[in-house]
């Protein structure tokens, strides 16, 4: 966790600095050469374009790869673990793992490969036009794309949390009393993804529970873990465009630290995507472990 | 100290320079134009000379973090924008304005071209972003 934290605030945090000085130098020669202001504005845009779209982008790629991956895994996987489910007859039964639910599931992920990261990166470049050229503006465009995306992916996760639900399995104790001001905190501080984080990892912990009774606790803290941390990943990349345009507002362009901003919600919202290749990841490799556990016991 | 001594010889120049260019209006009117443009240049250099260059060098080492010889290259473009500024102004007063233009523009491709390579590189990395 620890090396993973200081690689990420390592690279993001070099550029942000960068962000910084180039800004202050920017400042110090629009003061010196006023006839030049408009010059320094574009050359200080290009500047910062280059130095912080580059984690951006490396951050969507890093989706991307990982939703193909997963995508793959599930359509090389599936006809064989439905397969089995049908062979093993009757025992699936008593825990709530509909194949239909592992169909819906991927096919979330797949949904999200060929829609969700594509539109995300049209309102990333939809924010770019608007902040660099103000005479032709497309805030509402962008605004609207990331609102829809995080609307769908929502209504994905209270799909999933409805399924896992109505199967009445043991509630896990995330969703229990003790953890509802943690659940309260988390929703009320992190802008725009805050209380579907908190939907969606419960809707995941409620489906840990009833699993963790076939295969060990550690386990599912692996697949958690491994699953959820380029999410966190995201998570934190995108703090750090909102952190550092709250420390130039005072002394940069309105549009420079606009842009940081709008960056900083646009990998919010591919934090809330990768939450759900996350789901279909934890999903597809519990049920795997499942039905080998299922298969030897058998024997 | 020394930079302090810089300044006090460049005011009294500049003082010198006014005082001079007045004797030579008082004196002979059409020798004014000439004296005017050769006090101009010679202040020019001795100034860019002693200040603004030493300045700008101090400049760039103060920015030397920044990657892509960033800094390098936008104080130099403000550099060469302000003095090519400079000099097409003085033309222009001198009544040649259409040259003056033409100059300035010259320059202002010039620092468009320096920065071609940056920015192709940023058109490419929007690029990816459509492009898978």
């Amino acid at each position: 966790m620890m090396p993973m934290l200081e690689s990420v605030i390592g690279t993001v945090l070099s550029s942000f600095i960068i962000v910084i000085v180039s800004t202050f130098m920017a400042l110090v020669l629009d003061f010196l050469f006023p006839s030049f202001s408009r010059w320094t504005r574009t050359f200080l845009f290009f500047i910062v374009l280059t130095v912080v779209l580059y984690p951006a982008y490396e951050h969507l790629q890093m989706i991307r790869s990982i939703t193909q991956t997963v995508a793959t895994m599930f359509i090389s996987i599936y006809p064989l673990l439905t397969a089995s489910i049908l062979a093993s007859g009757g025992s699936f039964s008593m825990l709530n793992f509909q194949p239909a639910m592992l169909l819906f599931a991927n096919g979330a992920v797949i949904l999200s490969d060929k829609i969700l990261i594509p539109l995300l990166s049209a309102a990333m470049l939809f924010d770019i036009i608007s902040r660099f050229h103000p005479a032709i503006p497309f805030t509402k465009m962008a605004d609207l794309l990331r609102g829809s995306l995080i609307g769908l992916v929502s209504a994905l996760v209270a799909a999933y949390s409805i399924f896992i639900t109505a199967g009445g399995t043991i509630s896990w104790a995330l969703t229990g009393v003790t953890s509802e001001p943690i659940k309260k905190l988390i929703s009320q501080n992190i802008p725009l993804v805050g209380s579907f984080m908190t939907d969606s990892l419960g809707a995941i912990g409620r489906y840990s529970s009833g699993a963790s009774v076939f295969i060990g606790a550690w386990l599912i803290v692996t697949i958690w873990s491994v699953a959820l941390l380029p999410t966190l990943k995201t998570l934190l990349t995108g703090f750090l465009y909102r952190w550092t345009a709250a420390l130039i507002e005072p002394f940069a362009d309105e549009d420079i630290t606009g842009i940081l901003d709008d960056i900083g919600k646009t990998l919010f919202v591919l934090c809330a995507v990768s939450f759900l290749v996350a789901f279909a990841f934890i999903y597809t490799a519990l049920f795997t472990v499942i039905l080998v556990k299922l298969i030897t016991a058998v024997k | 100290m020394a930079l302090l001594g810089i300044l006090m010889v460049t005011l009294f120049q500049l003082v010198v320079i006014y005082l001079l260019l007045l004797i030579v209006s008082f004196a002979s009117k059409s020798l004014q134009p000439i004296m005017y443009a050769a006090f101009f240049f010679f202040f020019l250099s001795y100034v860019g000379m002693t200040i603004i260059i030493p300045f700008g060098k101090t400049f760039i080492h103060l920015f030397e973090p920044l990657p892509g010889s960033y800094a390098k290259l936008l104080i130099g473009s403000v550099f060469l924008f302000y003095f090519s500024e400079l000099i097409a102004k003085h033309v222009a007063e001198a009544g040649y304005e259409s040259i003056a233009a033409v100059a300035h523009l010259a320059i202002k491709i010039a620092i468009l071209s320096l920065w071609l390579p940056q920015l192709s590189m940023l058109l490419d990395t929007l690029s990816k972003f459509i492009i898978k």
